[in-house]
């Protein structure tokens, strides 16, 4: 049984977005939906934290629907890192990641034992024991990140979603977090994210999603999803496909005008060399 | 890390025993100067006299301290704490640091709520109050939402609508209340007293249908302060977390609205407290409503006490309205603010 399941899942703003989407995400995987802007990727990431209404089609978690939950109740299974924080705050790390404790807590109710080890072990999985004292405000781009998901892990939620957790890091940061998340996976976390860059998502992820059209164009292991073709038809924009020099996964390259011709000199270089 | 997190623990504390302090000084103060001053042992000796000395034979100075400055300044501590607390919950749910009772026209709706009660007779009887203070709560918050649905509906979630909108609220609802001054010539004094401000002539009654309204909210909204906090970062981070945004935020804007309504039955309008001292609360203790609910609420009567204490020595024996004088602190503090967002923004 997928620890999440989403089916026939359709929404429309003024203009429908998503017409039918349906995926299964297995627990202790790392999936990654992919898809060209606009193609609907956050609204299923909103449509699955519930902060968009249902309006076709059913979301379910661990077989029970999305409805069936409180609000309250979902937290505690669902952990969300959405885009960017709106607001930059002087609160103390650690009184961001103990937030995360808020599903867990009454509204008197001082922290528990467990709420205090929950965050102090989510400060250690994202190596951010060293900071917790410190202002969020003055922390780096790469350690801001890193302090949403230790709250989303202090919330103690088995499921992860982050919406492009990777925008706006240098690589050095993108493989950092990329490689705390598969960390989680391998404990027992299910990690579902967002991604741009469509290289770290074959590296990292197992599973693929890539929606194109508000459909879902192909889902599967990375090699399954990743190719000339499905990545022309959801991007409109002509690559070549490499092998990963030591992982067995494929890697795309990029051609000057998103088209073959124009890069002529290149793709014979390219297949010189062995391309896939 | 117990370690780690004393240095800020004790911090806090030291800081609300600071705030307490000059609370006490404001009130100590209080008593010592007015339109006739007693000095400090005569003072000593009264407030002996008071324990134990029967009601009639009090002296003057006896009378004159419990009666008239003990109530009075007392009152201005719970209305400074009250409208400091609302401003702070307002600038929290909205994430919003210029937001505040009278700069959103929610005062300015309690007092023609207010207003009202006072026009249809409702007197300032003990009943009369609990009569003035539900209509001024419901003038709140009908201001209040109006603002925000409007602000909302033209500029989105802008923080130059928002006071747009709040600036136009509290024009059009002054201009109602000018009018009833007009309209009812005998009652005119009590009216004007609402568009002014002040604590002149406020005595423990007032004091004792205040401070109820003002524990309650306080207590209320305190135990919210993980929610506040959490909103205060931004409704989709709060609804991640399991709270129920849109229920959390009605009810403790509701519960600004009545902080707001119980100050101004009391006191009438008296702007700029609620936008001011949650700001410097936060310099204090940081941006936690755990911490910044109770230091806000200390500054907010640490300030509003002196300031009232200021009112009735600068032109001794004329007394100023308080909301001068807030006005006079809170007028290029905000225009500070404003300029500070500016550059923020850039």
């Amino acid at each position: 049984m997928p620890a999440l399941s989403v089916e026939n899942v359709s929404f429309r703003f003024t203009q429908p977005v998503l017409r039918g989407v349906s995926a299964d995400f297995e627990q202790g995987t790392f999936s990654g939906i992919l898809g060209a802007n606009g193609v609907g990727k956050s609204t299923l990431v909103k449509l699955i934290s519930r902060w968009l209404p249902m309006q076709d089609g059913s979301i379910r978690i661990h077989n029970r629907p999305l409805e069936a939950f409180s609000q309250r109740e979902l937290a505690r299974h669902i952990a969300v890192v959405p885009q960017e924080h709106a607001h930059l705050t002087e609160l103390t790390v650690r009184e961001i990641v103990e937030l995360g404790r808020i599903p867990h807590q009454g509204l008197l109710a001082p922290p528990t034992a467990a709420d205090q080890s929950a965050v102090d072990s989510a400060l250690t999985q994202t190596g951010l024991l060293g900071l917790a004292e410190r202002s969020f405000s003055t922390l780096s781009g790469g350690e801001r990140q890193r302090v949403r998901v230790a709250m989303a892990l202090a919330q103690a939620a088995e499921i992860l979603i982050l919406d492009e957790p990777t925008t706006h890091l240098d690589i050095r940061y993108q493989v950092e977090l990329l490689t705390l998340l598969a960390e989680l996976v391998t404990k027992g976390y299910t990690v579902i994210a967002v991604l741009h860059d469509i290289n770290l998502a074959a590296l990292f992820c197992d599973h693929l999603v890539l929606l194109a059209d508000g459909r879902v164009l192909r889902a599967g292991p990375p090699a399954e999803v990743i190719t000339r073709e499905t990545i022309l038809e959801a991007y409109q924009c002509e690559t070549y496909l490499l092998l990963h020099p030591t992982v067995n996964v494929p890697q795309i390259a990029l051609t000057r005008n998103g088209r073959y011709r124009a890069d002529a000199q290149s793709e014979a270089a390219n297949s010189r060399e062995g391309c896939v | 890390m117990a370690v780690a997190k004393r240095p800020a623990v004790v911090r806090h504390w030291s800081v609300n025993a600071l705030l307490g302090l000059l609370l006490v000084l404001a009130l100590f103060l209080s008593l010592l100067v007015g339109a006739v001053d007693i000095a400090p042992t005569r003072l000593l000796y009264a407030l002996q006299e008071l324990v134990t000395e029967p009601t009639n034979t009090w002296s003057v100075d006896a009378v004159i301290a419990w009666r008239l400055r003990l109530p009075r300044a007392l009152l201005a501590a719970a209305v400074g704490a009250a409208l400091a607390t609302a401003g702070a919950i307002m600038q929290g749910l909205l994430q919003n640091s210029l937001a505040d009772s009278f700069v959103l026209g929610v005062s300015s709706g309690a007092s023609l709520g207010a207003a009202i009660a006072l026009l249809l007779g409702l007197r300032f009887t003990l009943f009369g109050l609990g009569a003035v203070t539900p209509l001024a709560f419901m003038g709140a918050m009908l201001a209040m939402l109006a603002v925000l649905i409007i602000s909302r509906r033209v500029a989105g979630h802008s923080t130059l609508g928002l006071l747009l909108a709040g600036i136009a609220m509290n024009s059009a609802l002054s201009a109602v209340v000018s009018f009833l001054v007009l309209l009812s010539r005998e009652r005119i004094n009590p009216l004007i007293f609402w568009m002014m401000g002040g604590f002149a002539g406020r005595g423990w009654n007032h004091f004792w249908l205040m401070l109820p309204y003002f524990l309650i909210s306080f207590l209320f909204a305190y135990s919210y302060h993980r929610y506040l906090t959490a909103i205060s970062l931004g409704d989709a981070t709060a609804h991640h977390l399991g709270v129920d945004v849109g229920r959390v935020r009605l009810l403790l804007l509701a519960t600004a609205a009545l902080l707001t309504a119980a100050a101004v039955s009391v006191s009438g309008m008296i702007g700029f407290v609620g936008l001011m001292t949650p700001h410097f609360a936060r310099m204090l203790v940081g941006q936690h409503y755990r911490r910044l609910l109770p230091t806000a609420a200390m500054c907010g009567a640490v300030f509003l006490t002196f300031a009232d204490l200021l009112a009735r020595v600068v032109m001794r024996p004329q007394e100023l309205p308080v909301g001068i004088i807030t006005a006079l602190c809170g007028g290029p503090f905000f225009l500070w603010l404003l300029s500070r967002r500016r550059q923020e923004v850039a």
